[in-house]
């Protein structure tokens, strides 16, 4: 009897346990790998689907919203290195669908409206939003990209110039998915010493500290094939307010200690002569100290780094290289002084430099500040100390 | 049936550890910000030795009375009655407390692995795998936590390390929080220590002692388990702040789940390592519960002079089970959590306190050397 019951109550734990619920078949998904957000500015309403159609509808910030989708072809996209010969490109392995909402989630609705299968946010990979929306705010994209339990913090975020659709439509040749060469294109330029960390992880923490502000990188189609990281897109609060060009971002990476180095400046040493020197390890303090009772901030950066190339000139010496080295930390100085000029007339604290004041100056802070509103104000006439030494540790394989 | 005493000393501490390592935790980054923003460790410091305060209580007692149970004491100490009302006002107050933690278990589950399972199913799974677990004898509960630990330790130590390398010391400072006054730390310290965690690692002692090979493995047990989780503990809010800032550390549910699902291992072994890790909550939910419905049990035995805590483990199921199913939605849940633990505290502080103070007046139970 009593096994009896025992073997009941364990026929009954099976069933419960199985998970049946959400028992979910690979090819019953529609994986979204990117997705792009543009401003739709026709006033044509979309689909009344969640929403009778009436004019009075409750609509985001930024307006009507455009979403295009790159999805996966369920048993198209080969698992390990493609076998070569056979293979489609990438009009056979993605699926590009598109859908307009008057918000996020809308939008989205939309998109699952004209879909056989289950959207799955689990895989998503980039979320690009063009500079029109950047510029108007992220504000409600932010939160719907929070609130999603299925989009993960290691998505990258990322602003495109003109139209964020045209980067899903690109077809690269390296790579069948164009959303996993792309994110493996950021991967790799982080790996090189070429751009910042800032997944939207990173960005988010940016955007909530009250003395820091969000970066994300900026990307350009070029002549509709391959895409360009053209820069780092800087945020005032929940808007773009700049983007530094791509040489910027070096001495942005020197500054936030981003390693390892990687990033080359063309050093002029005089009229016809000049070196390329590449950084290799960033090395940089950051100080902040209350001088006649207003915040100043001492950068104390230092760049090793090597001589990859030279014009009508010879490298043989000590002599010659500290030369190098005493005109390079003057170039240094002087990009990294007016990057920090640049966005403090946008009032975009980048650098957070208003979190060394928040935990190095706390009474001040407690005074003074408080808010980032008005930590922004503070930082746009912030007195900023650059000091800079390079050294040189290699020059190639040449003796002169 | 006699229950066998042979629990030793690290049994103790690692049950300690496992009941306390729990899903709590995974919140308390959000709450340690929400009440002093950067000031989040110093006041998780501050819970946690109110908590230490309450361990340190509780073993003193048990080292008075290392034969009797908690209940079978305050019964000699403060008589018959008034110790039966208390005995029931635990009972309920633990019923509460377990059915709650269960049903915010199952409402992370379902919000990041089950999102079409039915709540009474993920509730009801945890629970009846519980109860059963509870058939054993707690020395028996004792080895089913000295099995799960390293299980809970490692990730947990893994995690820390690999989570380290992206801390920014920038948001861990100041260590005193900006714009915050006293108050504001003993507000949030006592929130930190009525969180459940606290209350099972607390009244777990009474469950353990009485089955200690000796009043000093129980005390030193008690006492190295409470400090090793609370060190834990504020390691794990230390990088979760220090990844986060304080401010971003205020917006998930659970900070350190999304922590967990950030980390990667180094060389890209393996690109998500969340599941693994959701498999490491899933453990730890269950010996924090565990614990928990042993506490249930063994007082609601204890107080109705039954033989052995047995009887009541599948009695007790539907009671949890209805507290845990009562809230409507997460925020309703957040509120009854806060609400009970900080009444909870005069459970299992001021009431064990109470006890020692009378039981030093009326000289009862064995003297300190």
């Amino acid at each position: 009897m009593k096994h009896a019951a025992k073997s009941v109550l364990l026929v009954i734990l099976v069933l419960l346990m199985a998970g049946c619920w959400d028992r979910m078949e690979i090819e019953e998904r529609a994986t979204i790998l990117g997705l792009s957000i543009d401003l739709h500015d026709e006033e044509t309403s979309d689909e009344p689907i969640n929403h009778p159609n009436s004019d009075n509808i409750p609509t985001s910030e930024i307006g009507m919203v455009k979403i295009t989708a790159q999805l996966a072809v369920p048993g198209q996209i080969p698992l390990g290195p493609s076998q070569g010969g056979g293979g489609g490109g990438p009009e056979d392995t993605v699926w590009v669908v598109k859908a307009i909402g008057h918000s996020m989630d809308d939008a989205i609705s939309n998109l699952q409206q004209q879909l056989g299968s289950t959207l799955f946010l689990g895989h998503l990979k980039i979320i690009i939003i063009s500079k029109e929306v950047a510029e108007k705010g992220i504000k409600e994209i932010s939160d719907y990209i929070k609130r999603h339990p299925e989009i993960r913090r290691d998505t990258w975020l990322l602003v495109n110039g003109k139209m964020a659709e045209e980067t899903l439509k690109i077809a690269p040749k390296l790579e069948r998915v164009p959303v996993l060469y792309l994110s493996g294109m950021l991967d790799n330029a982080i790996k090189m010493g070429k751009f910042p960390k800032g997944k939207v992880g990173e960005f988010w923490v940016g955007l909530e500290n009250l003395g820091q502000d969000g970066y994300l990188p900026y990307i350009t189609v070029e002549e509709k094939e391959h895409i360009q990281i053209s820069g780092l897109a800087y945020f005032k609060d929940m808007k773009m307010v700049g983007n530094l060009e791509p040489y910027q971002i070096a001495y942005f990476n020197g500054i936030t200690e981003q390693n390892p180095g990687g990033s080359k400046a063309l050093v002029k040493l005089s009229e016809d002569e000049s070196v390329m020197f590449q950084s290799t390890v960033r090395k940089s303090k950051i100080k902040a100290t209350l001088k006649d009772g207003r915040p100043h901030i001492k950068v104390n950066l230092k760049v090793i780094g090597n001589i990859v190339e030279k014009r009508n000139m010879t490298i043989d010496s000590q002599e010659v290289s500290q030369k190098i080295e005493k005109i390079t930390e003057g170039l240094i100085k002087e990009q990294c002084e007016q990057l920090i000029k640049e966005t403090q007339e946008k009032q975009s604290d980048i650098f957070g430099f208003g979190e060394y004041v928040r935990g190095s100056l706390r009474s001040y802070w407690d005074t003074e500040v408080r808010t980032a509103e008005k930590w922004r104000e503070v930082y746009k006439n912030l007195s900023v100390d650059v000091e800079t030494q390079v050294e040189i540790k290699e020059a190639g394989i040449r003796s002169k | 049936m006699r229950e066998p005493r042979q629990i030793t000393a690290s049994q103790t501490m690692m049950s300690i550890f496992n009941s306390m390592i729990g899903i709590s935790i995974l919140g308390l980054p959000r709450i340690a910000s929400e009440h002093v923003n950067s000031g989040a460790v110093l006041v998780t410091i501050i819970g946690l030795g109110i908590m230490m305060i309450g361990m340190g209580i509780m073993t003193l007692l048990g080292y008075r009375f290392p034969k009797t149970s908690f209940i079978q004491f305050s019964k000699q100490i403060i008589g018959k009655k008034l110790s039966f009302l208390f005995g029931l006002f635990i009972l309920v107050f633990f019923i509460l407390l377990i059915g709650f933690i269960t049903r915010e278990f199952s409402f992370m589950l379902s919000s990041f692995l089950y999102p079409d399972t039915p709540m009474i199913v993920l509730v009801g799974a945890m629970l009846i795998i519980v109860a059963i677990a509870t058939r054993n004898d707690i020395t028996t509960i004792s080895y089913i936590h000295f099995f799960y630990f390293p299980f809970l330790l490692i990730p947990l130590l893994l995690l820390i390390v690999l989570a380290l390398e992206n801390v920014d010391i920038r948001y861990v400072k100041p260590f005193l929080g900006n714009g915050n006054t006293f108050s504001d730390f003993l507000q949030g310290g006592l929130t930190i220590a009525a969180f459940p965690f606290v209350h099972i690692g607390i009244f777990l002692l009474t469950v353990l002692t009485p089955h200690t090979h000796s009043p000093k493995n129980a005390i030193r047990g008690s006492l190295l388990g409470g400090l090793f989780s609370s060190l834990l503990i504020i390691l794990t809010l230390f990088v979760t702040i220090g990844v986060f800032g304080s401010m971003e550390a205020k917006s998930p549910l659970w900070p350190l789940y999304v922590l967990t699902r950030m980390v990667q291992l180094p060389l890209e072994l393996l690109e998500r390592l969340d599941i693994l890790f959701l498999g490491i909550w899933v453990l730890s939910a269950f010996t924090t519960i565990l614990s928990g419905y042993l506490i249930i049990i063994y007082t609601g035995s204890q107080l109705f002079n039954l033989k052995s805590h047995r009887v009541l483990s599948y009695i007790a199921l539907p009671l949890v089970f209805g507290a845990a199913m009562y809230p409507q939605n997460i925020f309703h849940l957040f509120e009854l959590i806060e609400l009970v633990g900080k009444w909870g505290l005069i459970i299992t502080m001021i009431y064990p306190l109470f006890l020692l103070f009378i039981a030093l007046i009326r000289k009862k139970g064995k003297v300190m050397k």
